[in-house]
């Protein structure tokens, strides 16, 4: 029961962090286009920039994971 | 010391449980998207919201091995599939930039149909059904 409880509450927090960081995400390019439509002009390169640099650093976070997860296999 | 299956399969319960919120936040999202997002007007804006979706598939990738539902050679592959998605992506941005609209968005499309591919993999992950 407990370990059922722990297990549940591992599948809730990562569905949960999962959903969040899409979010961020998600917003992050939604406020880019917004901002770019009411100013009447496409995304511009610096924009763009912003985009790639957040992959980025999301790319090397996960290479970070991956990593640390290799060595403990 | 890969921790994978050691408290043992699921319940019924719990996976029910499991799909119940992914469906409250998948409410959630689609609910911030008819707020604040919106439909992307030209190829330059809908590469904006697939480089957002090259990165939401590494963040998802990074929880999953967190999470210890997938291991590390899948996050590796999955890492490539959104490298492969990037570089496509990359390719129609310097194609638009060219003023060649027709090779950008074939570009677009191509990222497009490795991410949701790649989408669909963590989503049937995320809901622990392996």
């Amino acid at each position: 029961m407990t370990n059922n409880t722990s297990q549940l509450a591992e599948n809730i927090l990562t569905a949960t962090q999962i959903a969040l960081n899409a979010l961020a995400i998600a917003q992050m390019a939604s406020s880019i286009i917004l901002k770019a439509q009411r100013e009447g002009r496409d995304v511009s390169n610096e924009e763009m920039a912003q985009m790639r640099v957040a992959d980025d650093v999301a790319r090397a976070t996960l290479e970070a994971q991956i990593k640390a997860a290799e060595s403990k296999a | 010391m890969y921790r994978h299956n050691t408290i043992g399969p699921p319940s019924l319960l719990q996976n029910a449980a499991f799909v119940i919120g992914l469906l409250l936040l998948s409410l959630m999202l689609t609910s911030c998207s008819q707020v604040s997002l919106t439909k992307p007007q030209t190829t330059r804006e809908g590469l904006v919201y697939a480089y957002a979706g090259v990165t939401t598939a590494r963040n998802t990738t990074g929880s999953l091995l967190s999470a210890n539902k997938i291991t590390p050679a899948q996050a590796r592959t999955y890492q490539n599939l959104a490298d492969n998605a990037r570089s496509a992506l990359d390719l129609g941005d310097t194609f638009l930039a060219k003023g060649d609209q027709g090779q950008a968005q074939t570009h677009l499309q191509l990222a497009q149909n490795v991410l949701n591919q790649l989408t669909a993999t963590l989503a049937f992950y995320s809901g622990d059904k392996k």
